[in-house]
């Protein structure tokens, strides 16, 4: 538990050094937001200063600083020039996307991969431990947002099977029934969740497999080989076991790769999500969204690092205990 | 214990593994070749990568003999693109890997010396660096610049990759700095920077060495993807990521304009990343982790 508040307040910590970054970002940037406004001759110093003091951009840099992250805690992340809203509303309507689109895949990813990683790890060095290897080895190579188009080009252009994009259909009546707007959701979910379901699967396998192979290659497993455990109980109970928790700790260290190939395969689906919003806030040049998006995302990232150490550590009680006596022999 | 077996003489053992390994002297053989193709990109391209040579009736020609990968929507020709875009797409991951490198390890050299306030301040922010998407940080930092020039590309790549680097090279610094032989050199007079380079560094190369060569295939593809977006390497120069963008638009009607350097661009990363790997087991089987 005290290990638990103690990792919370890390994370917090890291939260506090990102925001204070994107802060002075936003300070370096040349000139200020609406720089190209303010060179207009027209524009009266006074009204230069009102509108400073409107965006919070007026006094010492330190005041500045202050106001910034008091205005962040109470969750204003400022005003989105390109949607004409507060950042917080434009974010909070395309976070539920991006949570859906991630959640679904990464469950299926998790079993699909732990699945194949098994099989492998049973077949050890025969022709299907090779070949899903080759596999993975390729999916967990190749980028993300080649992946997604040649998805997207194969799936919704050469095979007008899926749709080209968005999470729903525009044109759907209003009045349409359940089966009609789940089977136009889940349309929309199937070409993007695909892309996501071979980048994150193959690294997933390939962990597993690795994990299991350490656990078979073990003592107790040896023990309870000797004592008469059947091939399948051993597998099951003692090494698939065990070789949970580095798997889901490499979910946790593949979630910041995650949420940044969020951007460019949410882009290329027009997924109305996070990421795209963080990619049209590029092309539109809205600074106050990027910064939020970034805020947003390290958050989403913090936390997800932190639900993968605890569930880590619930799977496998050591780990901790390894992690703080390792720290005690070398601090 | 892995870097142990890694001493500097351990080198040429090293090279035997690789060059027995089929998978990395495919890998390897690949890789020359890309790198060889785009080097020799101004003699074999057919066209000047830059030239509009039929805008009227070239625009979105299907891949034929005389335009083996078909032209793009300003009627250019996409392997004279590729080819002179391989050289940007290349150039710019190096360097920028070679940034990431040499920062991580000063950072990681000096994190793993310093005492333990310092170590701590230091690894803070090495792990709110690893905890900020790099995609989204990038997007944060070449925002908020007017204009990019690609020499600017590199640095914030670079800037923005070594938190990794930094965190192994400071575990094998805090792992072996007890060690007899350091003590011994300590006690010898050996100045901090002596032993920092002369006794330390040696043990982190072997995995840095790993990181950094799965660094250059991620690194390749940051930088397409950036372009693709537009805040990358800048056009009418071209590189991988900026083609596959312009290609993009016109996806439906004329894929191959993406198709041709997403082609290459997979190719190059596989290869690394296989070299990655197989310079992984070469240097410490079965023991570094795989990530």
């Amino acid at each position: 538990m005290r290990a638990l508040i103690h990792r919370i307040g890390q994370g917090f910590v890291v939260i506090a050094i990102v925001a204070t970054a994107t802060f002075v970002l936003i300070r370096l940037a040349p000139g200020d937001p609406f720089a190209g406004a303010l060179e207009n001759a027209h524009l009266t110093p006074a009204l230069r200063a009102q509108w400073r003091a409107a965006y919070g951009l007026d006094g010492n840099i330190g005041t500045q600083y202050v106001r910034w992250i008091w205005a962040l805690l109470h969750g204003d992340l400022g005003w989105s020039v390109s949607a004409n809203q507060p950042v917080a509303r434009v974010i909070a309507a395309a976070l539920p996307n991006t949570l859906w689109l991630m959640g679904i895949a990464l469950l299926l990813s998790f079993g699909i991969g732990m699945s194949l990683g098994a099989l492998q790890a049973a077949r050890r060095n025969r022709a299907t431990d090779h070949v899903i290897g080759a596999v993975t080895l390729f999916g967990a190579a190749l980028p993300d947002f080649w992946l997604a188009l040649v998805v997207l080009l194969t799936g919704a252009y050469w095979f007008r099977v899926f749709p080209v994009g968005l999470a729903s259909d525009p044109l759907l009546p209003v009045a349409a029934s359940l089966g009609t707007v789940l089977r136009d959701r889940l349309a929309h979910l199937a070409l993007p969740v695909l892309t996501l379901l071979i980048l994150i699967a193959a690294p997933v396998a390939r962990q597993q497999r690795a994990a299991l192979l350490d656990r078979l290659g073990s003592d107790w497993i040896r023990t309870a080989t000797a004592k008469g455990v059947g091939p399948w109980t051993v597998f099951r109970r003692h090494a698939w076991r065990t070789a949970l928790g580095p798997v889901v700790t490499l979910g946790g260290l593949a979630l910041p790769a995650l949420v940044g190939g969020s951007v460019f395969i949410e882009r290329v689906f027009a997924w109305p999500g996070m990421g795209a919003l963080a990619a049209t806030a590029i092309s539109t040049r809205d600074y106050h969204l990027v910064v939020g998006c970034v805020l947003v995302g390290s958050v989403m990232v913090v936390a997800g690092s932190i639900v993968a150490d605890v569930l880590s550590q619930l799977l496998d009680p050591r780990a901790m205990q390894i992690e703080s006596d390792v720290s005690r022999i070398t601090s | 214990m892995t870097s142990i077996a890694l001493a500097s003489g351990d080198w040429r053992v090293i090279a035997q593994r690789l060059r027995t390994d089929r998978r990395s002297l495919l890998a390897g053989a690949v890789l020359a070749a890309m790198i060889a193709l785009v080097l020799l990109g101004p003699l074999l391209s057919p066209y000047r990568p830059y030239e509009q040579l039929d805008i009227t009736h070239l625009v979105h020609a299907p891949p034929s003999a005389e335009h083996l990968l078909g032209t793009d929507s300003y009627s250019r020709d996409v392997l004279s693109r590729v080819l002179s875009g391989g050289r940007v797409s290349l150039a710019v991951a190096t360097s920028a890997v070679l940034i990431e490198v040499l920062v991580g390890v000063l950072w990681g050299l000096a994190s793993g010396l310093a005492g333990r306030g310092i170590d701590t301040l230091m690894m803070r922010i090495v792990d709110a660096g690893l905890s900020v998407p790099r995609v989204l940080l990038l997007l944060a930092l070449l925002a908020a610049m007017p204009s990019v020039p690609v020499w600017l590309l590199v640095l914030v790549l670079g800037l923005t990759g070594w938190f990794g680097t930094a965190r192994l090279v400071r575990g094998e610094v805090r792992t072996i700095r007890g060690a007899d032989y350091v003590l011994a050199a300590r006690a010898l007079g050996a100045t901090p920077a002596r032993l920092a380079l002369r006794h330390l560094l040696p043990h982190a190369l072997g995995p840095v060495l790993v990181a950094s060569t799965l660094a250059v295939g991620q690194v390749i593809v940051l930088e397409a993807g950036l372009s693709w977006l537009g805040i990358g390497v800048q056009p009418p120069q071209p590189s991988w990521g900026n083609i596959i963008g312009d290609g993009y638009e016109f996806i439906a009607s004329a894929p191959w304009v993406s198709l041709g350097p997403g082609f290459c661009l997979v190719l190059v990363v596989l290869a690394v990343s296989a070299l990655g790997d197989g310079l992984r087991d070469a240097l410490a089987p079965r023991q570094l982790p795989r990530t």
